[in-house]
């Protein structure tokens, strides 16, 4: 397995971020023998398919962690970035012209990756994120822009301010496989349980708010921005179809990208230690 | 609306929600954990419904960190919504 350290080794290097994505893939060849990782693996599947999977999950999580550290990092907030390949905003810039929408992400590809690109839009946006951890030169002058649905104070705000925010004429982006609420659906798939939060569908319908469903993506080692077209809400649906309907819908954009994409699990930093 | 007005309505529209909350129904009985225990789903529903209740749109400046503390802050937020309209 890739030794314990490294990672820490490459991250403090003074070379460019892309250079150390390129070690972090030397190192990723070792992680087949990550113990933890190949009982994962072997656990799922129908998940872990590809010869080189492990391989490629440990460079995710590992890039992952070098974004995450960066991104926050004032010296190296803006190289970061540039590892987006040239955005791809016309699905959303459509969205936008047509007036409020939802964007509808999920805990896969590079970390904060989405909302830090979002942020130098300049668009109305609120983003709803777990505020700790990151340093106070983020948040300073545009503390509104932000909600935390894990402290105690936000849960209960959390979908008042976003549907006020979108009657407003704003942009919300927020993650449904993170807590909204606690109304879920889950269901059984390749060995795992997935539960997803009914916040998002919920604006959506009560609002009769569109939404796109978007990512950052690892592409190599650069990052893409993949969106699904605009989706408008089934208002003949009863609520409860309508919220099924919803979840199917984000289950068929995400699917793909679980089964095909190692690199983007990010739910694998649970498993790997760096 | 005067606040006794956007009071009642408050109330009438809180008892036909279901909650697990036994007592009663007072300014300072908590929306969320510890009195009716209502989440963001439940918060959203029930503003919504007091929108269209009463005829105040809520008003994003008046909505403070504590405005959905307790009935007696939900009350006030609706009717500083109101003032502005």
């Amino acid at each position: 397995m890739p030794k314990l350290g490294t990672w820490d080794r490459i991250v403090a290097l003074s070379i460019p971020i892309e250079d150390k994505l390129r070690l972090l893939r030397d190192c990723a060849k070792d992680a087949g023998h990550d113990e933890a990782l190949s009982r994962w693996a072997q656990h799922h599947p129908r998940i872990a398919m590809h010869d080189n999977w492990c391989e490629r999950a440990w460079w995710g999580v590992a890039a992952g962690e070098l974004v995450r550290k960066n991104i926050y990092d004032p010296s190296t907030h803006d190289e970061t970035l540039g590892l987006l390949l040239k955005a791809d905003w016309q699905i959303l810039e459509e969205a936008r012209r047509a007036g409020p929408f939802i964007i509808a992400t999920a805990h896969l590809g590079p970390p904060q990756f989405l909302m830090n690109a979002l942020t130098h839009t300049g668009w109305f946006m609120l983003f709803w994120t777990n505020m700790s951890g990151k340093p106070s030169w983020f948040y300073a002058g545009r503390e509104s822009m932000f909600l935390d649905p894990v402290i105690s104070s936000g849960r209960s705000m959390l979908l008042v301010k976003s549907a006020l925010h979108l009657r407003s004429g704003g942009i919300l982006l927020g993650a449904a496989d993170h807590p909204s609420g606690e109304r879920t659906i889950a269901f059984e798939q390749w060995g795992r349980r997935w539960q997803f939060s009914l916040g998002l569908p919920t604006l959506s319908r009560q609002l009769n708010i569109p939404f796109v469903f978007c990512l950052a993506l690892w592409s190599g080692e650069r990052v893409l921005i993949q969106c699904s077209g605009i989706n408008v809400p089934d208002q003949a649906l009863p609520e409860q179809q309508w919220h099924e309907e919803w979840v199917r819908k984000y289950w068929a954009f995400l699917e793909p990208i679980i089964r095909n994409s190692p690199e983007n699990l990010r739910f694998m930093r649970q498993v790997v230690h760096l | 609306m005067k606040r006794q007005e956007i009071a009642d309505a408050t109330y009438e529209t809180l008892r036909s929600f279901k909650t697990t909350y036994s007592g009663m129904l007072q300014e300072d009985t908590l929306l969320g954990f510890g009195g009716l225990n209502l989440d963001s789903l439940g918060c959203l529903d029930l503003v919504l419904q007091l929108e269209s209740v009463t005829g105040i749109t809520m008003r994003t400046e008046h909505l403070t960190a504590d405005a959905l503390e307790s009935i007696g802050s939900l009350i006030d937020f609706l009717q500083c919504s109101d003032h502005d309209a």
